[in-house]
């Protein structure tokens, strides 16, 4: 990433409050790398044409990295906030200024000689804003959402030759042992795998692998997938529910199974009534992949104050 | 005279309603959300709380105000059944905040009223003025004129005068050297009303960090931090908020096992 930014959430405090930023802006054709691509501040894709605001005075000597949101890392999380993308060679989805929590990144240098008017008011609002954050919740990271497999489907497909490493070798190898069998390694295998298998993976429980180099691999839940109910929709947690009081032994079984693989264990029932569960905590969960697949208490619920 | 409270009593309101409703089992469950654990009992410690003065006998509401050097908060509790005015709406006068003599600070912007359609306030109302940041300790002085009603009457006219000493925010610079790149930062926050101090990722501790109100961990560009790569994966677990910057910032990030972490594709 170099010196500038682009799809900035410009109504966002950090670029408001106390001082309004304004930017020197450049308008350049969009790359041909985020073509046909979409991400959390351009879900509609970036036009032909696109703004990238200068927060460096000059490209830097050297490079300024960025957090690759486009691999599915973290933007699941509630009340993550992506707040500006850098100008990257590698993908769209490259936030280069982003909040989770008590932790903030800024990807450019906070050099006052190097820093534009803009920049310089951002990080000054930036540091005031986050300054209220002191309560504010860090959700730790447990494993990559099922975002991350998206991306394989289109990673330098078009480069000349293609980048086959992701479809050949990380895909795969991100994949429990036995899973692997169910996927061909091309880049329409790919995608015919993402269709069929992505609502139905997780990762990060006990007993799964944890592996050096692609972190906790990730199964297929052959229980959830039988019942036909995606593994983070709350459709399929009340289906659960529903089943587990039903009398269709092997379809209860199953839904047991995914409340118990699914609703994280702190805050699951002791007496195992999930409809009294589900009446008390309906309002305050939320699923998170990149925390370990969990229904859990939602974050920002935490957060709210009267007055919110 | 007014009733103080502080924002760490609002949101440990918040956590108490919360925790009515969990009966009791929510204890059990943080450790799954969070990572350092919010402070229950947490206060921000650079927003001071000011004095209010004005509040007439028996009147239905409680007031406080604090601030820091960007921004005043003023909380009015109304009692039920009362009301104040976010607009004209032909009822009572408006909510305004006017800046008096012997303030060292000015407004950045225009009043910050909650929403509502109808132009009633009621409940808990929080005011919020941003302020335009200035180097070193401060002092503000406010008046704050409103109206309250309740669907029979209107009381007269309210004058709150708020007052005190705004003190900067305490941040602490994290540097890979403390070179002339690392002071130009310092100068350029002291300017903006950070009271600033610098240490290196390799003498930096959490008792360093704790003890102030925010830490802002800076980076050179990618592969010229001297080293310093290493010590930002060892970063203390801090109480305070961390701005992390560039490329020692994402490691920072990363090692402290956030949902915000760059990674291997």
């Amino acid at each position: 990433m170099d010196h500038l930014g682009h799809g900035l959430a410009l109504q966002h405090p950090v670029f408001q409050h106390p001082f309004k930023a304004e930017f020197e802006w450049v308008e350049e054709p969009r790359p041909k790398h985020y073509e046909g691509f979409t991400s959390p501040l351009w879900p509609k894709g970036v036009p032909a044409t696109y703004r990238l605001a200068s927060f460096e005075i000059g490209k830097p000597d050297g490079f300024n990295p960025t957090l690759v949101s486009h691999e599915g890392f973290f933007t699941d999380v509630p009340g993550f906030e992506n707040l500006a993308e850098g100008h990257s060679a590698k993908a769209l989805g490259s936030l280069s200024l982003a909040r989770q929590g008590k932790h903030f990144y800024w990807g450019y240098s906070i050099d006052p000689d190097r820093m534009t008017a803009g920049a310089k008011d951002t990080l000054v609002n930036a540091l005031y804003y986050m300054h209220s954050k002191r309560d504010s919740l860090t959700v730790q990271f447990v494993c990559k959402t099922r975002a991350s497999f998206k991306v394989y489907t289109y990673l330098g497909r078009d480069s000349e030759p293609p980048y086959m490493r992701g479809v050949e070798e990380h895909l795969p190898g991100s994949l429990m042992p036995k899973a692997r069998a169910t996927y061909t390694r091309s880049f329409e295998g790919a995608e015919t795998w993402v269709s069929q298998y992505l609502d139905y993976i997780y990762a990060g429980k006990a007993g799964m692998i944890k592996d050096k180099k692609y972190g906790w691999l990730f199964d297929i839940d052959e229980d959830a997938m039988k019942l036909g109910t995606p593994n983070s929709s709350r459709k399929s947690l009340e289906r659960w529910i529903a089943l587990s009081k039903g009398d269709q032994a092997e379809d209860k079984a199953r839904a047991l199974r995914c409340l118990e693989r699914y609703v994280h264990p702190k805050i699951a029932p002791k007496d195992g009534n999930w409809t009294r569960w589900y009446a008390t905590y309906k309002d305050l969960i939320c699923f998170i992949d990149s925390t370990g697949f969990w229904w859990q208490l939602d974050p920002i619920a935490l957060e709210r104050s009267p007055t919110k | 005279m007014g009733m103080f409270l502080s924002s760490g009593a609002s949101y440990n309101r918040a956590m108490q309603t919360i925790l009515r409703v969990l009966s009791g089992r929510l204890v059990a469950c943080l450790p799954l959300i969070l990572l350092a654990g919010p402070s229950l009992t947490g206060t921000l410690r650079a927003q001071h709380e000011l004095t209010v003065t004005g509040v007439p006998e028996e009147a239905p509401f409680t007031v406080s105000a604090t601030a820091d050097p960007a921004r005043l908060i003023v909380e009015l509790q109304l009692e039920r059944g009362w009301h104040a005015y976010a607009r004209d709406v032909g009822g009572g006068d408006p909510i305004r905040l006017t800046m008096t003599k012997g303030s060292t600070v000015k407004r950045a912007g225009r009043l910050r009223l909650p929403r509502d359609k109808k132009g009633e306030l009621s409940g808990r109302i929080r005011i919020e003025q941003w302020l335009t940041p200035s180097a070193g300790q401060g002092r503000i002085a406010a008046r704050l004129n409103f109206m309250i009603c309740d669907p029979m009457q209107c009381l007269p006219p309210i004058e709150l005068s708020i007052s005190g000493k705004i003190e900067p925010v305490r941040l602490l610079l994290v540097v890979p050297e403390k070179d002339a790149h690392a002071e130009r930062i310092g100068k350029f926050l002291g300017a903006r009303g950070f009271a600033v101090q610098t240490t290196s990722y390799k003498d930096v501790t959490a008792k360093a960090c704790d003890a102030q109100d925010l830490v802002l961990a800076d980076s050179k560009l990618f592969r010229k931090n001297a080293g310093a790569s290493r010590k930002a994966r060892g970063f203390p677990r801090t109480k305070v908020p961390i701005v992390a910057v560039g490329f020692l910032g994402t490691q920072l990030i990363e090692a402290q096992g956030l949902a915000m972490a760059s990674g291997y594709i």
